[in-house]
């Protein structure tokens, strides 16, 4: 006997259809994406900046929302100010840059008096070894009035210099970025700058007026710049303070209190320890309220705390700070 | 940071008189300081502290303990013990502070920083100057190299290599010495003028040759025996 069976007719072109997912480009490539470390590294997964306070939230030094005297020093928390002219640095803020919170704050360099110099920022990159032969996105938000403005890095030991991409000069925000292969071997340092300069680390023209602004920058590895990594306030502060931070008794109080301990031998001695370990034992910049020297001082500098002595048994012998200022910078 | 004085401390150096750098090379400071060494400038020693008679009577090596002497007293001793301190801290000993000598580690942590950073100079200086000169070009070099095929020699009965000229060095022709510059005057209705000016690769390269050779002839002969051996 035969048995006749009816299906529904299927038409295969209309199924094929159905799989035709709205994925676009960058979902496709998570599809061809092989492994999960793959589709983590395509949507940027995980801390990517490898610039702290990038975006600069922190300024342990002081306030500088005026314009002031710029030296070659670090003025706003881990970003050295570098110049060989006139300067003035100034933390501004309240930028209306897209993808920005409204408080977002910025660096502002103006050269003040006409000169054959270079004008900038630097931030130093600890342990850059870790980085030879990887991909880099540099990207920043930059505003310039010079076209000489521009996004740069480089390398010491086996001198690698990447000159990015320089500002129009428009006087707007504008992105700026760029990729580098790191090569040689870095053997010390590794500067990213903001500078106004001729495009080679030498010195141009820089009129008085002329000014750098910049923000939201960003170092990480891969060919994409991914949007800024926003950090909260307090994990940037810490991260700062790897390198830096200081200690304030504004009426000598906390010192005062803390010296009259007797250690034996003539020597009083109070250990101070710092909210994050250093980088490296660190130098110690104290304000004394009697003068520094043979009978008082500091010793005892570690990565984790120092001391300040009083020598002395007698109840006059004693010592107090105003404030405390460990700097482990590169 | 500009150091203007240093002063030696317990495992640390004191810097214009306000901050306590510490013996640690990795400290931005530090490195300051043996630069500040090697501009021809030195630390001052440690104080060193000289106890009085006073301080030197009642310390550890001084009179006995109060139970100590009486005893001493009942024995009969406590005179000769009085004495004995006495004559070996006399009032003479008045005490105070001296200057020691620098610490030997920082003078050799800074010899040995500038021995390093000329030796750097020196490789770099001496690459630079081997560097063929702009106006000079660079000739060809042809060297007679083994092909790697081997042929029957009838004469000697043994197999010989093949060789061919291979160019190990290519010719590089002598950048022009001069070359010419259109100038724009003030005025914007005068024609442009040309001038006849030395080529400015040539300048610099000459520039940069000249300093090189200021490099090397101003680096030390151990530093240059250290980097040629």
């Amino acid at each position: 006997m035969t048995v006749k069976i009816t299906k529904p007719e299927i038409n295969v072109r209309e199924k094929l259809n159905e799989l035709k997912k709205p994925t676009g480009v960058a979902g496709e490539a998570m599809l061809r994406a092989e492994t999960p470390q793959e589709q983590f590294n395509l949507i940027g997964a995980g801390r990517r900046n490898i610039i702290i306070n990038g975006d600069f939230q922190v300024s342990q030094r002081g306030d500088f929302t005026t314009a002031s005297s710029m030296p070659n020093a670090y003025k706003l928390d881990r970003w050295l100010c570098d110049r060989n002219g006139t300067a003035t640095v100034q933390h501004t803020t309240g930028h209306d840059i897209p993808g920005t919170p409204a408080i977002c704050k910025a660096i502002k360099l103006v050269q003040t008096v006409t000169g054959n110099n270079y004008l900038g920022v630097r931030q130093k990159i600890e342990n850059p070894t870790q980085y030879v032969g990887r991909t880099i996105t540099y990207s920043a938000w930059v505003r310039s009035n010079t076209s000489n403005a521009r996004i740069q890095w480089y390398t010491q030991g086996t001198t690698q210099a990447a000159i990015g991409p320089n500002h129009s000069g428009n006087g707007e925000w504008e992105y700026l970025s760029f990729t580098t292969v790191m090569v040689g071997n870095p053997s010390t340092n590794w500067y990213v700058d903001v500078f106004i300069d001729n495009g080679s680390y030498s010195n141009t023209t820089i009129t008085a007026g002329d000014y750098v602004e910049a923000t939201m920058i960003q170092l990480e590895l891969g060919n994409v710049a991914t949007p800024f990594e926003h950090r909260s306030y307090g994990e940037e502060l810490a991260l700062c303070q790897r390198y830096y931070e200081e200690i304030t008794s504004p009426s000598y109080d906390l010192f005062l209190y803390a010296i009259n301990t007797d250690n034996g031998g003539g020597y009083r001695r109070a250990s101070f320890y710092y909210k994050v370990t250093k980088r490296v034992n660190p130098t110690i910049a104290v304000a004394f309220y009697l003068t520094p020297g043979t009978s008082r001082g500091v010793n005892g500098i570690t990565t984790s705390n120092f001391d300040v002595y009083v020598n002395g048994s007698s109840a006059s012998a004693y010592s107090a700070i105003e404030y405390a200022k460990i700097d482990a910078e590169l | 940071m500009i150091i203007e004085t240093v002063k030696t401390q317990e495992n640390s150096y004191f810097v214009n008189g306000t901050m306590s750098v510490p013996n640690d090379p990795a400290n931005k400071d530090y490195q300051a300081i043996l630069d500040w060494i090697n501009e021809g400038n030195t630390p001052e020693g440690p104080d060193v502290i000289e106890q009085d008679y006073v301080a030197l009577r009642t310390g550890e090596d001084g009179y006995a303990s109060t139970g100590d002497q009486l005893g001493m007293q009942f024995d009969g001793t406590w005179e000769d013990h009085v004495t004995d301190v006495k004559t070996r801290f006399p009032k003479t000993i008045t005490g105070g502070t001296t200057i020691g000598d620098v610490p030997q580690d920082i003078l050799d942590a800074a010899a040995e920083k500038q021995f390093n950073t000329q030796a750097t100079d020196y490789r770099i200086a001496t690459a630079r100057i081997a560097q063929y000169i702009l106006s000079v070009g660079r000739a060809e070099v042809v060297e007679s190299q083994p092909t790697g095929e081997q042929v029957w020699n009838e004469e000697t009965f043994e197999m010989d290599d093949v060789m061919a000229d291979v160019i190990t060095q290519t010719e590089i022709e002598p950048l022009e010495a001069t070359v010419e510059v259109t100038v724009y005057g003030d005025d914007p209705e005068a024609e442009p003028t040309v001038e006849t000016v030395t080529n400015p690769l040539i300048v610099t390269d000459v520039e940069e040759r000249t300093a090189a050779q200021a490099v090397i002839d101003a680096t030390p002969t151990e530093v240059i025996q250290h980097v040629e051996a």
